[in-house]
């Protein structure tokens, strides 16, 4: 199904920015780190140069244990995600809370059977290394 | 401000259509609304334009303005997403009621199913790639189908409720001579159809085709002297999550859309309720799409989309007909613009087979950036004013 031409190749990766890198820094170390406004305290993701909820540009960095909780989930049976998928399929693609900064974040559940998968279920964080430069978090279910 | 109204509609011919640029696909279209609404290119002074999603363009409607032969006082680029078709209509009103221009051409084409683009330009950013896209997670369907899944846990909406919307459509675009898919769809075709991505089927799902509309827009006293059948704006709307496609966590977890606050707002701006509205013109990425706005716009309660559909409510034969065009699950996708074109025709009563007797009063709806944007507008059949 050729819905996007752009999708032609194998997969999307991430491109590091200004506001990007020092989160893709810390998924090459394997560690997941979420901002945290210094002044108001609130954390966002995903990274960005000022907090929303105060406008402060004062933030540290927190490393997340990456324990959380699906809130959503998808799977995919077909390659409209391009070519590059078809050996996945099929895939889950979930949103996932962290239980500790309280951010969502979207991941792939790896697991063996996504029927398995359901609304509540409670995961843990993993990373997949794509290449030298980019590693994806991920999750698994935390049995 | 002067009330304002569309004098002409116009689309191109839709469906895989290799060989034709997205230019000529607005144009096309462009040339037809200019025709149904009887006037030249040296009448025209504002023309508003979406920049392509396909191909790289810069100042778009200063290009689409020079190949049609407009010299413009007002012109520039909208992109909205889907929510732009109606959001084109919004500015149109606004130049015309503040006085900077008469007559406001608003045209759209892309050829996203055949594009020669990515082998021109490589690979297209669509600023969803970082956090979503390395996750397989496909643009605009994928989010559909983790909001449905959130929408199924909440109210115990079902698979076969979904497939009620695909069906009604189609019923509907059987009778669409420029509709891709005429072929009747039963609810057992729907049923044995594969899951894509579940929870949503084959037919939960908008393909992308080629193709163009545009609308002009004129002063409703202007349309009342010049053209046959001006069909009023009396109402429209605009909402925002906050949110970014490349944000879109937040925006897939909750059952609800901006598509409520933008019919709070189009309501109050025509001075009517959910009741008033005969035809409902949704923008359909995907049948949740629909299901979602007809709980957001206020026709049923939320979380009472599935029995309102289930009741037969939104078809042929129902209540509150939905997308009598086919929409994009059965016309084709073309980002909202072929809503607002079918509503003009089904208040001329002009559309055909699939005419809405007694059809007055329209809701048109968009959807940007998922759920990102919601744009409404009311439209009503000559005479009708907020």
């Amino acid at each position: 199904m050729d819905m996007w031409k752009c999708l032609k190749e194998d997969r999307q990766l991430p491109t590091p920015d200004e506001d990007t890198l020092v989160f893709w820094e810390g998924c090459r170390r394997r560690r997941l780190l979420i901002q945290q406004c210094d002044d108001c305290r609130a954390f966002r993701f995903p990274p960005s140069p000022l907090c929303p909820q105060c406008l402060s540009s004062m933030a540290t960095w927190r490393e997340d244990a990456g324990q959380g909780e699906v809130v959503t989930f998808c799977v995919y049976h077909s390659e409209l995600a391009g070519p590059g998928w078809r050996s996945k399929l099929p895939y889950v693609v979930a949103v996932v809370e962290l239980l500790q900064s309280g951010v969502r974040m979207l991941g792939n559940l790896i697991v063996a059977d996504p029927n398995l998968v359901c609304i509540g279920l409670k995961v843990r964080l993993g990373f997949e290394t794509i290449d030298d430069r980019i590693t994806l978090p991920q999750f698994h279910p935390d049995l | 401000m002067r009330p304002v109204a569309i004098v002409g509609v116009g689309e191109s011919r839709v469906g895989r259509l290799k060989g034709m640029s997205a230019l000529r696909l607005t144009l096309e279209a462009s040339r037809a609304a200019m025709q149904d609404a009887g006037i030249s290119a040296a009448a025209i002074d504002g023309v508003l334009t979406r920049n392509l999603d396909m191909d790289v363009t810069y100042m778009h409607s200063q290009y689409v303005a020079k190949h049609l032969g407009i010299q413009p006082r007002f012109t520039t680029d909208i992109n909205l997403g889907g929510a732009t078709a109606i959001a084109m209509l919004e500015q149109a009103a606004m130049l015309i009621g503040t006085g900077v221009c008469n007559l406001v051409l608003c045209a759209y084409g892309e050829n996203r199913r055949t594009s020669w683009a990515f082998e021109r330009h490589g690979k297209i950013r669509m600023g969803c790639e970082d956090f979503e896209e390395c996750y397989g997670l496909t643009w605009g369907m994928g989010p559909h189908a983790l909001a449905a899944q959130r929408h199924m846990f909440e109210f115990g909406t079902t698979s076969r409720q979904l497939g009620m919307i695909a069906v009604a459509q189609r019923q509907f675009a059987v009778h669409h001579p420029n509709a891709e898919f005429r072929e009747p769809l039963s609810l057992e075709d729907y049923e044995q159809s594969p899951y894509l991505i579940a929870p949503l089927r084959k037919y939960d799902l908008a393909y992308l085709f080629d193709g163009g509309g545009a609308v002009v827009v004129a002063p409703l006293d202007w349309g009342r002297d010049h053209s046959a059948a001006p069909v009023s704006i009396v109402g429209l709307g605009q909402a925002h999550s906050g949110e970014h496609v490349a944000y879109c966590a937040d925006m897939v977890t909750t059952t609800t859309t901006p598509a409520r606050q933008a019919g709070q707002q189009v309501f109050r701006a025509a001075q009517m309720d959910h009741r008033d509205i005969d035809v409902a013109l949704l923008y359909d990425d995907t049948t949740y799409g629909v299901l979602v706005q007809i709980e957001d716009f206020g026709f049923c309660r939320k979380g009472e989309g599935g029995p309102f559909v289930e009741d037969g409510r939104i078809g042929p034969n129902g209540d509150l007909p939905v997308n009598p065009h086919g929409g994009h699950l059965s016309q084709a996708h073309l980002d909202g613009m072929s809503h607002i074109v079918e509503a003009v025709r089904q208040l001329r009563g002009q559309a055909g087979c699939r005419q809405i007797r007694g059809a007055s009063t329209a809701l048109v709806s968009g959807f940007g950036g998922v759920f990102a944007t919601s744009t409404a507008a009311i439209l009503g059949s000559a005479g009708l004013q907020a």
